[in-house]
């Protein structure tokens, strides 16, 4: 299949950077360099084109009791302006993706699942639909840009009036970009909206105008651990936003920045990245990730978490950080000479200059401070489980 | 552009091979340096002294992204490694034919040298 191209495609390719199919995408990797791109969103802001996540418009009188149906976190305690962060499992508690969901309305919710993972997420949502919900697939007709680094809200400020410190993190709110000329009403709208409206009294007018690039949404969110909003917007006018905020961040050295440092931006704070660290293969509790889980709801894979918790044997996710070589996915973890485990993402933190990996280790081994050696090609080097993130 | 200097042979693994009496001087290609992107961790698999055969892995190049194995273009003894880069490995981004070289072999068979690309056979696989 022909790879899919983003808002930015063509911004990319003019400005040399280097490009990969990921997920199914043409996407950058590079720009420059791996480790400047990684260093400006540490140091001050960086710019990432993040077109390629997905993005559903779930809606309907049902949309909450049916998100609640799926999901591990709570959406119909969420608030209007409010993300949560959550999983999707299957019966078996495996994590299906992970994703964070917004409350857009009343009855309307926009969810972002991974790139990799959108069609088998819309079967899944779609297969499992009760009651009065509707889920539109509007990955291909929004953009989003993330905007990320401790300088972010001096450059996002730049191009809108809207009170930004009102927007403090997992809020989201629709923002209009009235400080630059970005908005340019699209004919066709990113989707169907007319039913949405009706359903919503006082949130319709906004979904409306976000559906034809009159305004964005924006949540303080983002996937570095630095300070940033993702900012999703029409696609059609989503190379204007990138380029406003470029214009915007120049005084503080923005550059943009390509999925290499995207990953060791998240790797360094332990972020799970989907189809990697977890493949329908492990659970919300094995990946550390239970503040992601409210028990107040009922949803699919509840029953497993519970007894998984309650037997209390299972493998955890651990970081271990080397002090020679470099681990990648799929490398052996070793412990007293028997192999306990693989490594399920490695690279090298371009901040502590060592190598660092994520893996699932039986219980006795996921202990800060267990030595573990880690075989990378013939040779055996030494780590130590670290307590993450490790930057 | 890409640097590609006329008096040096190459691989279609994109190392470069400098011939200096019996020996042949060893690195990767500036093509190579700027596909792999930033090199960040150095590995020799052999030691001065082993022996090796064309196409065995004697080096491994980290890059943020990915570890990639650089091959003996030729078969012979290790006669130097540029062990020095361990601690300079941006040398081998910013100086691919120079300071950034990798190994010093003494050529056992030099016929292997003459299957080895030109600078112009070289420019037309990368062009591809």
């Amino acid at each position: 299949m022909e790879p899919k191209k983003t808002p930015l495609y063509a911004w990319h390719v003019k400005n040399g950077a280097k490009m990969v199919e990921f997920a199914g995408y043409l996407m950058p990797v590079q720009y420059k360099s791996i480790i400047q791109e990684h260093r400006a969103v540490r140091e001050s802001v960086g710019l990432f084109d993040v077109s390629h996540m997905g993005d559903f418009i779930i809606y309907g009188r049902d949309a909450g009791n049916f998100l609640n149906k799926l999901c591990t976190n709570n959406f119909a305690t969420c608030e209007i302006g409010k993300c949560r962060y959550t999983h999707i499992l299957n019966e078996e508690g495996k994590i299906l993706d992970d994703m964070i969901g917004a409350r857009i309305g009343e009855f309307s919710y926009l969810f972002v699942p991974n790139a990799a993972t959108i069609e088998k997420m819309y079967r899944w949502f779609t297969q499992h639909r009760i009651g009065d919900v509707e889920i539109i697939n509007a990955s291909d007709a929004l953009g989003c840009i993330a905007l990320q680094g401790k300088n972010a809200p001096k450059v996002l400020a730049k191009l809108t009036n809207y009170p930004l410190e009102k927007l403090s993190f997992f809020k989201a709110d629709f923002v209009s970009m009235d400080r630059a000329k970005v908005h340019e009403r699209q004919e066709k709208p990113a989707f169907e909206w007319t039913k949405i409206a009706d359903l919503e009294k006082t949130h319709g007018q906004k979904i409306r105008d976000f559906a034809h690039g009159t305004l964005c949404f924006v949540s303080r969110t983002g996937y570095t651990g630095e300070d940033g909003f993702e900012i999703i917007s029409h696609a059609g006018i989503t190379a204007a936003i990138w380029e406003a905020l470029l214009d915007a961040g120049r005084e503080f050295g923005i550059i943009p920045v390509g999925l290499g440092a995207r990953d060791t931006l998240r790797l360094e704070k332990g972020f799970l990245l989907s189809g990697t660290d977890f493949h329908d293969d492990r659970t919300t509790i094995e990946a550390n990730a239970e503040f992601a889980v409210k028990y107040d709801h009922d949803f699919i894979g509840r029953k497993a978490l519970e007894q998984q918790k309650a037997n209390g044997n299972y493998e955890r996710l651990v970081g271990i950080l080397v002090s020679e070589g470099v681990p990648r996915h799929g490398h052996e973890i070793y412990a007293g000479g028997r192999r306990i485990g693989i490594v399920t993402s490695g690279t090298v933190s371009p901040v502590l200059n060592r190598g660092i990996a994520l893996g699932y280790l039986p219980k006795d081994f996921a202990v800060e401070g267990t030595e573990v050696q880690i075989k990378i090609r013939d040779k055996f080097y030494p780590g130590k489980v670290v307590k993450m993130p490790f930057v | 552009m890409v640097n590609i200097p006329d008096d040096l042979l190459y691989t279609e693994t994109h190392e470069w091979v400098k011939v200096e009496g019996k020996n042949a001087r060893i690195g990767i290609t500036d093509y190579a340096q700027e596909a792999l992107t930033e090199i960040v961790n150095i590995d020799f698999a052999v030691e001065a002294g082993s022996n090796v055969k064309k196409g065995d892995g004697i080096v491994v190049l980290d890059s943020v992204k990915s570890s990639n194995e650089v091959y003996s273009p030729v078969t012979g003894k290790i006669v130097e490694l540029n062990e020095g880069l361990k601690s300079e490995l941006e040398n081998i981004n910013k100086s691919p034919y120079g300071s950034g070289w990798l190994a010093v072999i003494e050529v056992a068979n030099p016929d292997e040298l003459k299957v080895l690309l030109t600078a112009e056979a070289y420019r037309k696989l990368i062009q591809q």
